[in-house]
């Protein structure tokens, strides 16, 4: 609030020559045909904020004329006075509203209208953008169940996969300790080599090939307790299939993750627990994990936004997720690259909207607080 | 009286550096044993192997009659009765000032919470910040951070407690704050082993210097005789360095 009061009464440079742009495209718009929504259409205020724009480019105008006449002592003159200079920074002000208002009446209400009109078309209408609003309108259906898979798949996937990936990385840094007996060695060995080994494999392969193989395995292992496919399409659906596909990928990636979070810790942070009598085991779920955990959190938002988009994949198998709803839409309309596009839009909107919340989690987590850089 | 720490023999190479070379040492009970020499010799890493930090490749260190190197020995309820201080403070980032101090009487000797804070409260006030329970740890000054740390090793009542260059990272302003905790708790009776560069404090404190020199201890005896009259040419030569501006 305080800032918008000083930016306001603060003085600001080329405000005749920005004025007088805007100005021009005041009465450009204002002289568009107003549209079915124009709630001003041809009335009286038209005029009155074409005046307004007008009249500023004639006073820009007037100050273009005198500053190259006078172009040396320019500031002595009338135009830089502060009374003037406050009439024409007030004055600039009411011309960005009349501008405002112009916008939203002509071009903005004719892109509404536009869009109504497209929505409840009871045929494809011509042109690319009325088309999407078109399968936009009629597609509402398909649309709103992928998106609503799809966050599922994403969010449920993620937490899932993060769980998991706690005991992937609990497995991958047993190290054998000097008391350990043979069999604990061994089984540690085991462990960390398991662990090593599917994650290799999971971010080695990828994430369509893994559903597929994921999805067909199932069907056979039912199939083997000699289930009917109908039965079958109960238990192991498209999505439980899928969401099983996200979560066992993302568990390699985000056992990763937590491996950098956890060698990010300081070693000192280990030896002062076991100093005091800690097992190896309350050190790791006492001290390194909750910080491991918390300095890891940007990075599993980021593997959240990947699953939004990665999760696009497996439509292959049938998942009806938002890839899968907008391959549909083009089937029935035979219109593709605007199908794709609301899909893309759609995308882009799930991920840019994740990644501020991302960001507002970790800035209340407080992830990275500075500390001081000495180290007194 | 039986010593409460007895090395024999202790030897530890890292790779082919050879960093202890045969050590033998007795702690008695409530002696205060300062560690001196120069970096590199060894003082760090014996004391380490005490606790177990670091894994000796041979030799014996023997706390209250039971063998440390003994594979069967139950190491967390030894290090337990030992406690550490470490030159770079190492207080738990995701805790406040008394979680720091109870988490290891809690978790490892199953003490209640609310008797646990009345201990830490009891240590923090002891180390002149009772005023700092609820602080971030991690916003500390640094002498601030060694007193909680201090405080958080007493938290678990230890028999003996190891002190690894405790004011090396703190500005000599600082390093008071911190020596005179550690001389209240020599005052106290408390068994110290104190690997330090703080000659004046070793002089003055200690019941007894050990003067280590590449991996052996070259001299030790009372703090008069090693500072007033050392037998060793290195030892004099070493310390020449320290009491010149004296």
């Amino acid at each position: 609030m305080k800032k918008l009061v000083n930016f306001i009464k603060r003085d600001h440079p080329y405000v005749y020559l920005t004025g007088a742009v805007l100005g021009a495209l005041g009465i450009k718009m204002a002289s568009m045909q107003p549209s079915q929504l124009s709630f001003m259409g041809s009335s009286p205020a038209i005029y009155i904020l074409a005046g307004i724009c007008g009249l500023f480019i004639l006073m820009a105008l007037a100050a273009l004329a005198v500053k190259l006449s006078r172009w040396k002592s320019f500031s002595a003159t009338a135009f830089k006075s502060p009374a003037m200079l406050k009439v024409s920074r007030y004055f600039s002000y009411l011309l960005c509203v009349a501008v405002l208002l112009l916008f939203i009446d002509r071009p903005l209400m004719s892109f509404a209208a536009m869009a109504n009109s497209s929505s409840s078309a009871d045929s494809m209408p011509d042109g690319f953008v009325p088309s999407m609003f078109y399968l936009l309108h009629n597609g509402a259906t398909f649309f709103r169940m992928g998106i609503w898979t799809t966050v599922r798949i994403a969010l449920l996937g993620t937490l899932i996969a993060f769980v998991l990936a706690l005991f992937m990385v609990t497995l991958r840094i047993q190290k054998p300790d000097r008391q350990d007996n043979d069999l604990v060695r061994f089984l540690k060995y085991i462990g960390r080599s398991f662990a090593s080994i599917y994650i290799t494999i999971i971010r080695g392969t990828p994430m369509m090939v893994q559903a597929l193989i994921f999805y067909y395995a199932g069907f056979g292992i039912f199939k083997g307790t000699g289930m009917s496919v109908t039965e079958i399409n109960q238990v192991w659906s498209f999505f439980i299939s899928g969401l099983i596909t996200v979560s066992l990928n993302s568990t390699a990636y985000l056992a990763e993750v937590l491996r950098g979070g956890i060698e990010s810790i300081d070693h000192g942070q280990t030896e002062a627990a076991r100093s005091l009598g800690m097992t190896n085991w309350q050190t790791m779920i006492k001290v390194v994990f909750p910080q491991a955990v918390k300095n890891s959190i940007p990075a599993i938002g980021n593997e959240f936004i990947i699953n939004i988009k990665d999760s696009s994949v497996l439509s292959v198998i049938g998942c009806m997720d938002l890839m899968y709803a907008t391959t549909s839409v083009s089937g029935i309309y035979f219109k593709a690259l605007e199908t794709y596009c609301i899909a893309a839009v759609f995308y882009l909107i799930m991920t840019y909207f994740s990644s501020l919340l991302m960001k507002a989690i970790s800035r209340k987590l407080d992830t990275n607080v500075k500390e001081l850089p000495s180290s007194n | 009286m039986e010593p409460i720490i007895k090395i024999e023999k202790l030897e530890k190479s890292f790779g082919s550096l050879k960093v202890l070379k045969g050590i033998d040492l007795e702690v008695m009970p409530g002696e205060v044993v300062c560690i001196i020499g120069a970096s590199g010799s060894g003082k760090s890493t014996l004391l380490r192997c005490i606790n177990l930090l670091e894994y000796a490749d041979s030799g014996h260190i023997w706390f209250d009659g039971k063998d440390l190197m003994d594979l069967n020995t139950n190491l967390n309820a030894l290090r337990q009765r030992i406690g550490m201080v470490f030159q770079g403070f190492n207080l738990f980032n995701n805790k406040n000032v008394l979680d720091n101090c109870t988490m290891a009487p809690m978790t490892v000797k199953k003490i209640k919470r609310q008797q646990a804070e009345e201990t830490a409260i009891k240590h923090l006030k002891g180390v002149g910040l009772g005023d700092f329970i609820n602080a971030d740890s991690r916003k500390l000054s640094g002498g601030q951070k060694q007193r909680v740390a201090i405080a958080r090793a007493l938290c678990m009542e230890p028999e003996i407690m190891l002190f690894d260059e405790p004011t090396s990272a703190l500005d000599p302003e600082i390093v008071g704050e911190v020596l005179d905790v550690m001389k209240k708790l020599a005052a106290q009776g408390m068994t110290m082993i104190v690997v330090t560069h703080e000659m004046a404090f070793a002089r003055e404190v200690s019941d007894r210097v050990v003067f280590m020199d590449n991996g052996v201890i070259l001299e030790q005896g009372s703090p008069k005789e090693v500072f007033g009259n050392p037998k060793e040419a290195r030892t004099r030569e070493f310390l020449s360095r320290y009491l010149e501006d004296k």
